[in-house]
C-alpha cells in the first residue's frame, strides 16, 4: 500500500519524528488498563492453580481417612493431616457422617438403620481444606479471599 | 518506514485523492494496530484462562469420580457379600454430589452426565470388561462423569477459523476394584477391600 520513496534510502529518522510511536503508544496506555488486566491474569491463573493443588491434597488427605477408618482407627485430625501432609499454609478439617443405604440422614451409632429394609450404615469420610490468597490486585475484580476444596469419601 | 517518507511524497505531488492520503497518513497509527490487536490479546488471555478452569473442574471431578466408583464398588461388593439387593447407580450419584459434581445423575445405560458400568474379570492395567460371561460377578466398577462446561472465550477464538465450540464436555473416569469376602455372613460388619485404579 505505502509506496518507498525513489532514491537511495534514509539512513535516520529526522529529529521530528524520533519517538512518536513510543509517545503514542504511552498515551494509549494511560486510557488501556492493560496492566490491571494482566495483573488480573495471574491472579486468576494462581486462584486456579492453588485450587487444583488443594483439591489433590485434600484428596489425598480423604482417602488417608478413609483408610484409617475403614480399618477401624480413629479418624484422623487436622493436626495429624497436616503432619503428614505438611502444608503450612492450608487449614484442614475432618468429619465423618452417617446415612442409611436410602440416603436418610442417621447418627453414627449402632445399627440407626435397623427399621429400614437395607439395614447397612453408610460411613462417609470428609476432608475440607482451606487456604488464604491474596491477590496482586485488590479492588478492582472481586478474587476470593481463600480457595476451598472438599472431598467426601465412603468408607463402608 | 517512517511517516518522513511520506511527506517527501506528498510534497512531490501535491494533489491526490482523499482515500490515497488516507491509507500514507500514518497519524495515529499506534491507535488503529492496538484497537485491532486488543481484542486478540483478550481472546488469547481468556482462553488461557478458560482452559486453565476446565483443568480445576476436572481436577475435582476425578475426585467425584474416585468417590462415586469406590461407593459404588461397596454396594456391588455388599450385593455379592450377602446376596442383598444393593443400588449401585444410586450410591454412586449420591456420593457424586457430596463431591461438588451438581445434578449427577448416574445410570448404566451411558445416556447421562454419570455412568456406571460393573467390569468382568478385572486386572489392574486393563480396561472395563463390561459383558459378563457364564453369569461371572463383576469384580470391578468404573464411573464415568461427563460434565457440559458452556466456552465464554473458547467460542470466539475458535469461531475465527470454523465453527464456534459453544460447549466442552469434562470428562473423567475411575475404576474401583473390590475383594468380596463372600466366606464371612453380615452386611456392612466385614471389611470389603476397596482400591482404586486410574
Amino acid at each position: 500500500m505505502i509506496k518507498m520513496p525513489k532514491g537511495p534510502p534514509r539512513r535516520q529518522r529526522s529529529a521530528r519524528d524520533a519517538g512518536a510511536v513510543a509517545t503514542e503508544f504511552a498515551l494509549l496506555m494511560a486510557f488501556l488498563p492493560l496492566p490491571v488486566l494482566a495483573f488480573g491474569i495471574v491472579d486468576y491463573g494462581e486462584i486456579m492453580a492453588q485450587t487444583t493443588n488443594l483439591s489433590a491434597i485434600t484428596r489425598g488427605a480423604a482417602e488417608y481417612a478413609r483408610g484409617q477408618v475403614a480399618k477401624g482407627k480413629a479418624l484422623p485430625t487436622a493436626a495429624d493431616l497436616q503432619t503428614l501432609l505438611g502444608v503450612p499454609a492450608a487449614v484442614f478439617s475432618t468429619s465423618t457422617f452417617c446415612t442409611c443405604a436410602d440416603n436418610t440422614s442417621v447418627t453414627c451409632s449402632a445399627n440407626p438403620c435397623n427399621a429400614k429394609t437395607d439395614k447397612r450404615v453408610l460411613i462417609y469420610v470428609a476432608v475440607s481444606g482451606s487456604q488464604t490468597y491474596t491477590p496482586l490486585i485488590s479492588g478492582t475484580w472481586s478474587f476470593p479471599g481463600s480457595v476451598q476444596a472438599r472431598t467426601v469419601l465412603r468408607t463402608q | 518506514m517512517g511517516s518522513h517518507d511520506v511527506r517527501v511524497r506528498e510534497r512531490a505531488v501535491p494533489v491526490r485523492p482523499i482515500r490515497a492520503r488516507f491509507w500514507r497518513d500514518r497519524r495515529g497509527a499506534v491507535a488503529v494496530a492496538v484497537a485491532i490487536l486488543l481484542p486478540v490479546l483478550i481472546g488469547f488471555a481468556g482462553i488461557g484462562i478458560e482452559v486453565g478452569l476446565w483443568f480445576a473442574v476436572q481436577r475435582q471431578n476425578q475426585s467425584a469420580a474416585d468417590a462415586a466408583a469406590i461407593s459404588a464398588a461397596l454396594e456391588y461388593a455388599a450385593q455379592i457379600e450377602s446376596g442383598v439387593m444393593t443400588n449401585p447407580t444410586a450410591a454412586a450419584t449420591i456420593t457424586a454430589g457430596y463431591n461438588l459434581f451438581s445434578n449427577a445423575n448416574c445410570s448404566t445405560s451411558g445416556s447421562t452426565n454419570c455412568t456406571v458400568y460393573p467390569c468382568y474379570g478385572f486386572t489392574v492395567g486393563s480396561s472395563c470388561n463390561t459383558s459378563s460371561s457364564n453369569g461371572t460377578l463383576p469384580n470391578a466398577v468404573q464411573v464415568v462423569l461427563t460434565q457440559p462446561l458452556n466456552t465464554a472465550f473458547a467460542n470466539f477464538v475458535t469461531a475465527v477459523w470454523g465453527p464456534s465450540v459453544n460447549s466442552v464436555n469434562i470428562t473423567t473416569t475411575a475404576i474401583a476394584a473390590f475383594f468380596p469376602q463372600t466366606s464371612t455372613a453380615g452386611v456392612g460388619t466385614t471389611q470389603i477391600l476397596v482400591f482404586l485404579a486410574l
